[in-house]
């Protein structure tokens, strides 16, 4: 039987980790409306965007053109963006099974290369075979404008140049509070293996000639898609430490309930066997007759 | 092409941050790179670029309503009637 000092040090200890989850999830709570707000305003744009690019380029008949170009896929590169905290259940290990997996499929019909995004995926492919051609390891969610930018650049540059012939992400899309969505998509090229022809053949008018407006759109494809996944990244994280945390708190008051009970019980068999001692002295005491 | 005089189209514009407008209209004029261009419902399909400048809409209950908007690219298709603008902003 455990000392009630013991048990009483242990509920206090449990007591103090539930203030910590606590807080944190208030903290998470916050971070997750601004987060949730970014992506739910931006979310028209990311979605009709890309269509909207695909079927105007389809339209004019340049599927020969830049980004759109598919080629045999012999190298590829592969994002894989995760948090660089922890402590929010299994969004990060979620992904990178998954993302290994994937990675282990490709690996038999292209050259892959990886590049980690958040510093939990960092960690983890520098301890595997791949080759990572960059990583971002430290303030994904501070630095994201930034980095954006230079991993749009740096996709614009190697696939342009051929040195890459498709670039996939790997992240944990935003659905809902419980659970993350874990979404695979092809970032480039743009093209569709089929072409999609709009259900009216009637030509459209281009003002100016088509070539100039599919360039003027492409410009900002990478941009802004490389944002949006970031962003959904950022928001499903922030919802999962949530949804971590308040299941923690949860955990930690079961366990000062299950604890407090064990400690009542404790003290009342103490109380009662003092009792039934002192009880059994005074009997003792009477029959000698004292 | 139709000749009703209640039909409408569907306007939608959207910058990267958020969507600005979505509603039913009944005309609408863009600043196209060379002008102010109108559109009525039945439209044939057009593709362009938009200068700086206003959108004015009238909407169904025939109020005209502005909005203004950035360089962006206009799209209209079977009396729809998307807008996007401000890309080139928060870069």
């Amino acid at each position: 039987m455990p000392a009630l000092i013991d048990l009483r040090r242990r509920i206090q200890s449990v007591r103090n980790s539930q203030q910590v989850t606590q807080a944190m999830k208030t903290v998470a709570t916050a971070r997750f409306k601004k987060a949730h707000r970014l992506v739910v305003e931006r979310r028209p744009f990311w979605h009709i965007f890309p269509d909207l690019a695909l079927a105007l380029s389809q339209a004019a008949g340049l599927g020969r053109q830049a980004f759109l170009e598919i080629r045999p896929e012999k190298k590829i590169e592969v994002i894989v963006i995760t948090s660089d905290k922890g402590l929010c259940g299994a969004f990060n290990s979620n992904l990178l099974a998954t993302a290994e997996a994937f990675l282990q499929q490709k690996k038999g019909e292209a050259a892959v290369a990886v590049i980690p995004v958040g510093r939990k995926a960092s960690a983890h492919f520098r301890r595997l075979k791949y080759p990572v051609v960059k990583a971002y390891a430290e303030g994904v969610d501070k630095r994201f404008e930034e980095i954006s930018r230079e991993l749009k650049q740096h996709l614009e540059y190697r696939f342009l140049f051929k040195q890459v012939d498709a670039v996939y992400v790997v992240y944990n899309e935003f659905r809902s509070i419980i659970a993350p969505r874990i979404t695979i998509t092809r970032l480039l090229p743009l093209g569709a293996e089929e072409t999609v022809l709009p259900p009216d053949h009637l030509q459209p008018d281009w003002e100016p000639e088509a070539s100039r407006i599919i360039d003027y759109l492409l410009r900002f494809y990478l941009k802004y898609q490389v944002q949006h996944y970031l962003l959904e990244s950022q928001a499903a994280e922030q919802a999962s430490r949530m949804m971590a945390m308040e299941n923690a708190t949860k955990n930690a008051e079961e366990l000062i309930s299950d604890l407090v009970l064990l400690l009542n019980k404790i003290r009342q068999a103490s109380i009662t066997r003092e009792l039934l001692e002192i009880q059994t002295a005074v009997e003792a005491l009477k029959q000698q007759g004292v | 092409m139709t000749t009703d005089s209640k039909a409408r189209m569907h306007l939608r514009v959207i910058s990267p941050q958020k969507l600005l407008v979505e509603t039913d209209v009944l005309e609408v004029q863009v600043p196209g790179l060379e002008g102010y261009l109108g559109l009525w419902p039945g439209h044939r399909p057009l593709n362009a670029c938009l200068g700086r400048g206003e959108i004015i809409y009238k909407t169904v209950i025939g109020r005209e309503e502005r909005i203004s908007i950035g360089s962006g690219l206009l799209q209209v298709a079977n009396d729809k009637i998307l807008v996007f603008t401000d890309m080139e902003n928060d870069d």
